[in-house]
Protein backbone atom coordinates (compact mmCIF):
# COMPACT_ATOMS: atom_id res chain seq x y z
CA UNK A 1 0.00 0.00 0.00
CA UNK A 2 1.07 3.35 -1.06
CA UNK A 3 1.74 6.11 1.45
CA UNK A 4 -1.34 7.82 0.23
CA UNK A 5 -3.59 5.22 0.26
CA UNK A 6 -2.04 4.70 4.00
CA UNK A 7 -2.95 8.28 4.59
CA UNK A 8 -6.44 7.68 3.75
CA UNK A 9 -7.57 4.61 5.29
CA UNK A 10 -5.96 5.73 8.22
CA UNK A 11 -8.68 9.02 8.07
CA UNK A 12 -11.37 6.70 7.33
CA UNK A 13 -13.39 5.82 10.29
CA UNK A 14 -11.80 7.92 12.52
CA UNK A 15 -14.35 10.71 14.09
CA UNK A 16 -13.39 13.89 16.04
CA UNK A 17 -14.05 13.89 19.66
CA UNK A 18 -16.85 16.24 21.29
CA UNK A 19 -14.53 18.26 23.99
CA UNK A 20 -17.69 18.26 25.90
CA UNK A 21 -20.39 16.20 24.97
CA UNK A 22 -22.71 16.50 27.95
CA UNK A 23 -22.54 20.07 27.30
CA UNK A 24 -23.48 20.23 23.88
CA UNK A 25 -26.21 17.58 24.50
CA UNK A 26 -27.38 20.06 27.34
CA UNK A 27 -27.17 22.53 24.71
CA UNK A 28 -28.95 20.76 22.11
CA UNK A 29 -31.65 19.69 24.70
CA UNK A 30 -32.43 23.23 26.22
CA UNK A 31 -33.01 24.62 22.59
CA UNK A 32 -35.18 22.12 21.26
CA UNK A 33 -39.03 23.67 20.95
CA UNK A 34 -42.18 21.78 22.23
CA UNK A 35 -43.91 19.69 19.82
CA UNK A 36 -47.13 20.11 21.40
CA UNK A 37 -46.87 24.20 21.15
CA UNK A 38 -46.32 24.30 18.05
CA UNK A 39 -49.41 22.69 16.87
CA UNK A 40 -51.88 25.02 18.32
CA UNK A 41 -49.83 27.67 16.43
CA UNK A 42 -50.78 25.59 13.39
CA UNK A 43 -54.10 25.56 13.78
CA UNK A 44 -55.06 28.37 14.68
CA UNK A 45 -53.19 29.99 11.19
CA UNK A 46 -55.11 27.49 9.53
CA UNK A 47 -58.53 28.59 11.17
CA UNK A 48 -57.19 32.10 10.30
CA UNK A 49 -56.18 31.29 6.40
CA UNK A 50 -59.87 29.14 6.58
CA UNK A 51 -61.70 32.15 8.07
CA UNK A 52 -60.22 34.38 5.83
CA UNK A 53 -60.68 32.44 2.74
CA UNK A 54 -64.30 32.14 3.39
CA UNK A 55 -65.01 35.32 4.32
CA UNK A 56 -63.04 36.35 0.66
CA UNK A 57 -65.75 33.92 -0.73
CA UNK A 58 -68.57 35.43 0.82
CA UNK A 59 -67.31 38.71 -0.67
CA UNK A 60 -67.15 37.64 -3.97
CA UNK A 61 -70.02 35.89 -4.18
CA UNK A 62 -71.71 39.03 -2.93
CA UNK A 63 -69.80 41.46 -5.40
CA UNK A 64 -71.15 38.86 -8.24
CA UNK A 65 -74.66 39.17 -7.29
CA UNK A 66 -75.00 42.25 -6.93
CA UNK A 67 -73.77 43.29 -10.53
CA UNK A 68 -75.94 40.38 -12.07
CA UNK A 69 -79.32 42.04 -10.27
CA UNK A 70 -80.58 43.27 -12.84
CA UNK A 71 -81.55 46.80 -12.89
CA UNK A 72 -85.42 48.55 -12.09
CA UNK A 73 -86.77 49.39 -16.01
CA UNK A 74 -85.41 53.41 -16.75
CA UNK A 75 -88.75 55.14 -17.54
CA UNK A 76 -87.98 56.35 -20.78
CA UNK A 77 -88.07 60.52 -21.06
CA UNK A 78 -90.90 62.32 -22.66
CA UNK A 79 -90.00 65.90 -23.84
CA UNK A 80 -92.64 67.96 -22.51
CA UNK A 81 -94.47 70.13 -24.72
CA UNK A 82 -95.04 73.62 -23.98
CA UNK A 83 -98.11 74.84 -24.38
CA UNK A 84 -99.24 78.56 -24.79
CA UNK A 85 -100.12 80.42 -21.52
CA UNK A 86 -101.40 83.54 -21.43
CA UNK A 87 -98.97 86.13 -19.53
CA UNK A 88 -100.74 86.88 -16.86
CA UNK A 89 -101.45 83.88 -15.41
CA UNK A 90 -97.82 83.86 -15.04
CA UNK A 91 -96.58 84.09 -11.02
CA UNK A 92 -93.51 86.80 -10.59
CA UNK A 93 -93.40 85.24 -7.52
CA UNK A 94 -90.20 83.58 -7.22
CA UNK A 95 -90.92 80.59 -4.94
CA UNK A 96 -89.16 77.68 -5.58
CA UNK A 97 -90.99 75.32 -7.28
CA UNK A 98 -92.39 71.84 -6.40
CA UNK A 99 -90.32 69.92 -8.97
CA UNK A 100 -86.90 69.40 -6.41
CA UNK A 101 -84.61 69.16 -8.85
CA UNK A 102 -82.12 67.38 -6.59
CA UNK A 103 -78.37 66.90 -7.32
CA UNK A 104 -78.19 63.66 -5.23
CA UNK A 105 -80.30 60.54 -4.76
CA UNK A 106 -81.23 58.77 -7.56
CA UNK A 107 -84.36 57.17 -7.72
CA UNK A 108 -86.72 55.96 -9.73
CA UNK A 109 -90.69 56.32 -9.16
CA UNK A 110 -93.68 54.40 -9.25
CA UNK A 111 -96.17 56.19 -9.55
CA UNK A 112 -99.48 54.78 -7.18
CA UNK A 113 -102.85 56.57 -8.24
CA UNK A 114 -104.96 56.36 -5.61
CA UNK A 115 -107.99 58.00 -6.71
CA UNK A 116 -109.75 58.62 -10.50
CA UNK A 117 -108.66 60.97 -12.86
CA UNK A 118 -110.77 64.18 -11.96
CA UNK A 119 -109.65 64.97 -8.37
CA UNK A 120 -105.72 66.09 -7.72
CA UNK A 121 -104.27 64.07 -5.29
CA UNK A 122 -100.36 64.07 -4.34
CA UNK A 123 -99.20 61.15 -5.65
CA UNK A 124 -97.19 58.65 -3.84
CA UNK A 125 -94.63 57.34 -4.98
CA UNK A 126 -92.46 54.24 -4.00
CA UNK A 127 -88.44 55.00 -4.04
CA UNK A 128 -86.57 52.00 -5.56
CA UNK A 129 -83.08 52.76 -4.80
CA UNK A 130 -80.70 53.31 -7.66
CA UNK A 131 -76.78 52.41 -8.00
CA UNK A 132 -75.59 55.16 -9.88
CA UNK A 133 -78.24 58.19 -11.55
CA UNK A 134 -76.92 61.72 -12.34
CA UNK A 135 -79.24 65.10 -12.04
CA UNK A 136 -80.39 64.38 -15.47
CA UNK A 137 -81.58 61.24 -14.60
CA UNK A 138 -83.63 62.69 -12.04
CA UNK A 139 -84.99 65.11 -13.81
CA UNK A 140 -86.12 62.82 -16.37
CA UNK A 141 -88.03 61.02 -13.87
CA UNK A 142 -89.32 64.45 -12.34
CA UNK A 143 -90.78 65.56 -15.53
CA UNK A 144 -92.52 61.82 -16.23
CA UNK A 145 -93.80 62.90 -13.31
CA UNK A 146 -95.75 66.47 -14.04
CA UNK A 147 -96.87 64.44 -17.21
CA UNK A 148 -98.53 61.90 -15.24
CA UNK A 149 -100.00 64.27 -12.52
CA UNK A 150 -101.16 67.08 -15.62
CA UNK A 151 -103.33 64.39 -17.62
CA UNK A 152 -105.28 63.72 -14.41
CA UNK A 153 -105.78 67.38 -12.97
CA UNK A 154 -108.56 69.50 -13.69
CA UNK A 155 -107.93 72.62 -15.72
CA UNK A 156 -107.12 75.00 -12.54
CA UNK A 157 -105.04 73.14 -11.22
CA UNK A 158 -103.42 72.26 -14.20
CA UNK A 159 -102.45 75.90 -15.29
CA UNK A 160 -101.07 76.17 -12.06
CA UNK A 161 -98.95 73.39 -12.18
CA UNK A 162 -97.88 74.72 -15.71
CA UNK A 163 -96.35 78.00 -14.01
CA UNK A 164 -94.49 76.09 -11.76
CA UNK A 165 -93.27 74.04 -14.71
CA UNK A 166 -92.28 77.30 -16.39
CA UNK A 167 -90.01 78.75 -13.46
CA UNK A 168 -88.51 75.63 -13.01
CA UNK A 169 -88.05 75.42 -16.72
CA UNK A 170 -86.60 79.54 -16.33
CA UNK A 171 -84.16 77.85 -13.54
CA UNK A 172 -82.67 74.77 -16.11
CA UNK A 173 -82.86 77.68 -18.82
CA UNK A 174 -80.19 79.38 -16.71
CA UNK A 175 -78.34 76.50 -16.13
CA UNK A 176 -77.85 75.91 -19.40
CA UNK A 177 -77.35 79.32 -20.45
CA UNK A 178 -74.17 79.15 -17.80
CA UNK A 179 -72.83 76.40 -19.04
CA UNK A 180 -72.97 77.27 -22.46
CA UNK A 181 -71.01 81.03 -21.27
CA UNK A 182 -68.51 78.72 -19.74
CA UNK A 183 -67.65 77.12 -22.72
CA UNK A 184 -68.03 80.05 -25.12
CA UNK A 185 -65.33 82.00 -22.70
CA UNK A 186 -63.11 78.85 -23.32
CA UNK A 187 -63.80 79.22 -26.95
CA UNK A 188 -62.60 82.75 -26.53
CA UNK A 189 -65.79 83.64 -28.52
CA UNK A 190 -67.68 86.62 -28.25
CA UNK A 191 -71.19 86.21 -25.91
CA UNK A 192 -74.65 85.42 -27.80
CA UNK A 193 -76.16 83.66 -25.02
CA UNK A 194 -78.73 85.98 -24.65
CA UNK A 195 -79.77 84.15 -27.87
CA UNK A 196 -80.39 81.57 -25.92
CA UNK A 197 -82.68 83.03 -23.16
CA UNK A 198 -85.78 82.24 -24.98
CA UNK A 199 -88.08 82.04 -21.81
CA UNK A 200 -88.89 85.64 -21.15
CA UNK A 201 -92.19 86.57 -20.66
CA UNK A 202 -92.14 88.88 -23.81
CA UNK A 203 -91.26 86.43 -26.18
CA UNK A 204 -94.02 84.32 -25.16
CA UNK A 205 -96.76 84.07 -27.72
CA UNK A 206 -100.40 85.58 -26.38
CA UNK B 1 -24.25 2.86 9.96
CA UNK B 2 -25.75 1.70 13.61
CA UNK B 3 -29.54 2.08 13.50
CA UNK B 4 -31.47 2.81 16.79
CA UNK B 5 -34.18 1.07 17.86
CA UNK B 6 -37.56 2.04 16.55
CA UNK B 7 -39.17 2.08 19.78
CA UNK B 8 -37.05 4.70 21.06
CA UNK B 9 -38.31 6.71 18.04
CA UNK B 10 -41.92 5.85 18.47
CA UNK B 11 -41.53 7.27 21.53
CA UNK B 12 -39.82 10.60 20.45
CA UNK B 13 -42.30 10.99 18.15
CA UNK B 14 -44.81 11.00 20.95
CA UNK B 15 -42.95 13.58 22.66
CA UNK B 16 -40.54 11.77 24.98
CA UNK B 17 -37.51 14.19 25.23
CA UNK B 18 -35.87 12.05 27.14
CA UNK B 19 -35.72 9.18 24.71
CA UNK B 20 -34.60 12.02 22.09
CA UNK B 21 -31.90 12.97 24.33
CA UNK B 22 -30.60 8.94 24.07
CA UNK B 23 -30.90 9.56 20.46
CA UNK B 24 -29.04 12.94 20.97
CA UNK B 25 -26.05 11.04 22.63
CA UNK B 26 -26.04 8.23 20.37
CA UNK B 27 -25.57 10.29 17.36
CA UNK B 28 -24.36 13.49 18.03
CA UNK B 29 -20.31 12.77 17.38
CA UNK B 30 -21.06 11.19 14.10
CA UNK B 31 -22.93 14.52 13.20
CA UNK B 32 -19.97 16.27 14.63
CA UNK B 33 -17.13 14.23 12.63
CA UNK B 34 -19.14 15.15 9.22
CA UNK B 35 -19.63 19.19 10.12
CA UNK B 36 -15.93 19.31 11.20
CA UNK B 37 -14.50 17.61 8.25
CA UNK B 38 -16.71 19.97 6.15
CA UNK B 39 -16.50 23.12 7.44
CA UNK B 40 -12.86 22.83 9.13
CA UNK B 41 -14.57 24.76 12.24
CA UNK B 42 -15.26 22.92 15.52
CA UNK B 43 -17.37 26.28 16.74
CA UNK B 44 -20.08 26.09 13.50
CA UNK B 45 -20.03 22.20 13.42
CA UNK B 46 -21.21 22.05 17.47
CA UNK B 47 -23.68 24.51 15.64
CA UNK B 48 -24.79 22.50 12.37
CA UNK B 49 -24.73 19.67 15.08
CA UNK B 50 -27.01 21.45 17.34
CA UNK B 51 -29.73 22.36 14.09
CA UNK B 52 -29.53 19.22 13.05
CA UNK B 53 -31.08 18.00 15.64
CA UNK B 54 -33.55 20.83 16.06
CA UNK B 55 -34.55 20.20 12.59
CA UNK B 56 -34.60 16.24 13.27
CA UNK B 57 -37.27 16.72 16.81
CA UNK B 58 -39.23 19.45 14.50
CA UNK B 59 -39.76 16.82 11.99
CA UNK B 60 -40.16 13.45 14.08
CA UNK B 61 -43.45 13.17 13.61
CA UNK B 62 -43.24 12.89 10.11
CA UNK B 63 -40.03 10.93 10.03
CA UNK B 64 -40.94 7.22 8.24
CA UNK B 65 -39.78 4.58 10.75
CA UNK B 66 -39.05 2.09 8.27
CA UNK B 67 -36.39 4.25 6.95
CA UNK B 68 -32.70 4.46 8.14
CA UNK B 69 -32.19 7.14 10.82
CA UNK B 70 -28.80 7.58 10.48
CA UNK B 71 -29.10 8.35 6.69
CA UNK B 72 -31.91 10.77 7.87
CA UNK B 73 -29.33 12.46 10.21
CA UNK B 74 -26.90 12.45 7.68
CA UNK B 75 -29.23 14.23 5.14
CA UNK B 76 -30.32 16.96 7.04
CA UNK B 77 -26.63 17.88 8.33
CA UNK B 78 -25.11 17.53 4.66
CA UNK B 79 -27.71 20.35 3.81
CA UNK B 80 -26.29 22.21 6.80
CA UNK B 81 -23.00 21.79 5.33
CA UNK B 82 -23.41 22.82 2.31
CA UNK B 83 -25.40 25.66 3.24
CA UNK B 84 -22.71 27.26 5.36
CA UNK B 85 -20.40 26.40 2.40
CA UNK B 86 -22.43 28.73 0.02
CA UNK B 87 -21.23 31.73 2.09
CA UNK B 88 -17.85 30.89 3.84
CA UNK B 89 -14.86 31.12 1.32
CA UNK B 90 -13.27 28.15 0.03
CA UNK B 91 -10.57 26.34 2.18
CA UNK B 92 -6.83 27.69 2.38
CA UNK B 93 -4.71 25.53 4.03
CA UNK B 94 -2.71 27.27 6.67
CA UNK B 95 1.36 27.74 6.97
CA UNK B 96 1.15 25.29 10.01
CA UNK B 97 -1.35 22.24 8.41
CA UNK B 98 1.57 20.84 5.83
CA UNK B 99 3.19 20.22 9.33
CA UNK B 100 0.26 18.63 10.99
CA UNK B 101 -0.10 16.09 7.69
CA UNK B 102 3.69 15.56 8.09
CA UNK B 103 3.74 14.48 11.46
CA UNK B 104 0.41 12.31 10.83
CA UNK B 105 1.77 10.66 7.79
CA UNK B 106 4.99 9.35 9.96
CA UNK B 107 3.19 8.51 13.20
CA UNK B 108 3.81 4.77 13.76
CA UNK B 109 0.86 4.54 15.56
CA UNK B 110 -2.01 3.87 13.63
CA UNK B 111 -4.63 4.22 16.36
CA UNK B 112 -4.04 7.36 17.97
CA UNK B 113 -6.82 9.24 17.71
CA UNK B 114 -6.87 12.56 16.46
CA UNK B 115 -7.39 16.71 18.28
CA UNK B 116 -9.59 18.29 16.34
CA UNK B 117 -7.25 21.02 15.60
CA UNK B 118 -5.29 18.63 13.74
CA UNK B 119 -8.41 17.03 11.97
CA UNK B 120 -8.72 21.02 10.74
CA UNK B 121 -5.43 20.92 9.16
CA UNK B 122 -5.70 18.01 7.36
CA UNK B 123 -9.06 18.68 5.79
CA UNK B 124 -7.57 21.87 5.13
CA UNK B 125 -4.70 20.64 3.43
CA UNK B 126 -6.71 17.35 1.81
CA UNK B 127 -9.79 19.24 0.59
CA UNK B 128 -8.56 22.71 -0.91
CA UNK B 129 -9.59 22.89 -4.51
CA UNK B 130 -12.55 20.95 -4.33
CA UNK B 131 -16.26 21.95 -4.53
CA UNK B 132 -18.53 21.53 -1.91
CA UNK B 133 -20.19 18.55 -3.29
CA UNK B 134 -17.31 17.26 -4.49
CA UNK B 135 -15.57 17.36 -0.77
CA UNK B 136 -19.24 16.10 0.27
CA UNK B 137 -19.16 12.75 -0.95
CA UNK B 138 -15.03 12.06 -0.67
CA UNK B 139 -16.05 13.10 2.80
CA UNK B 140 -18.46 10.72 3.12
CA UNK B 141 -16.65 8.25 1.08
CA UNK B 142 -13.32 8.08 2.46
CA UNK B 143 -13.94 9.46 5.48
CA UNK B 144 -17.19 8.55 7.43
CA UNK B 145 -17.03 5.19 5.40
CA UNK B 146 -20.45 5.45 3.65
CA UNK B 147 -21.67 3.15 1.10
CA UNK B 148 -22.52 4.28 -2.41
CA UNK B 149 -25.92 3.75 -1.62
CA UNK B 150 -26.03 5.42 1.25
CA UNK B 151 -24.40 8.24 -0.13
CA UNK B 152 -26.85 8.19 -3.42
CA UNK B 153 -29.55 8.63 -0.29
CA UNK B 154 -27.71 11.09 1.65
CA UNK B 155 -27.38 13.67 -1.34
CA UNK B 156 -29.82 13.13 -3.99
CA UNK B 157 -26.66 12.62 -6.29
CA UNK B 158 -27.57 9.14 -8.86
CA UNK B 159 -24.75 6.51 -9.13
CA UNK B 160 -23.18 8.59 -12.31
CA UNK B 161 -22.84 11.99 -10.55
CA UNK B 162 -21.39 10.77 -7.45
CA UNK B 163 -18.69 8.45 -9.80
CA UNK B 164 -17.70 11.41 -11.05
CA UNK B 165 -17.80 13.64 -7.80
CA UNK B 166 -16.07 10.91 -6.46
CA UNK B 167 -13.23 9.81 -8.97
CA UNK B 168 -12.67 13.81 -9.22
CA UNK B 169 -11.89 14.32 -5.68
CA UNK B 170 -9.69 11.07 -4.97
CA UNK B 171 -7.37 12.08 -7.95
CA UNK B 172 -7.75 15.66 -6.74
CA UNK B 173 -6.07 14.63 -3.39
CA UNK B 174 -4.06 12.30 -5.01
CA UNK B 175 -2.32 14.82 -6.66
CA UNK B 176 -2.19 17.55 -3.60
CA UNK B 177 -0.97 14.65 -1.84
CA UNK B 178 1.74 13.19 -4.50
CA UNK B 179 2.74 17.24 -4.72
CA UNK B 180 3.63 17.20 -0.93
CA UNK B 181 6.12 14.34 -1.62
CA UNK B 182 4.02 11.34 -0.68
CA UNK B 183 3.54 8.37 -3.32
Amino acid sequence: MNKIDDILTRLRGQQPVIDNPDMLTDRIMDSLPDIGEEQPKRKRSIRIYAVAAITAAAVMLLLFALRDRPEPPINTPVTAQRTAIPKDSISETKEIPVLPVKQETPKMAKTVETKPKQTARRTQTRVVAKKETSATDSLDFYIDKIERELAQVDESLYIERMNKVIRADERLQRIVNSYILHNLDKEGRPQTADNFDNVTPEQNEE
Amino acid sequence: MVQIESEILVRCQCGDKAAFRSVVERYQRMVFSLALKMLADEEEAKDVVQETFIRVWKGIRSYDLQKPFATWLYTIASRLCLDRLKTKKGLVSQPGDLAVLQQFASDDDSHRALENREWISLVRMLAEGLSEKQRLVFTLSQMEGLSSQEIEQITGQDARQLKNNLYVARQSIRKRLKDLGYE
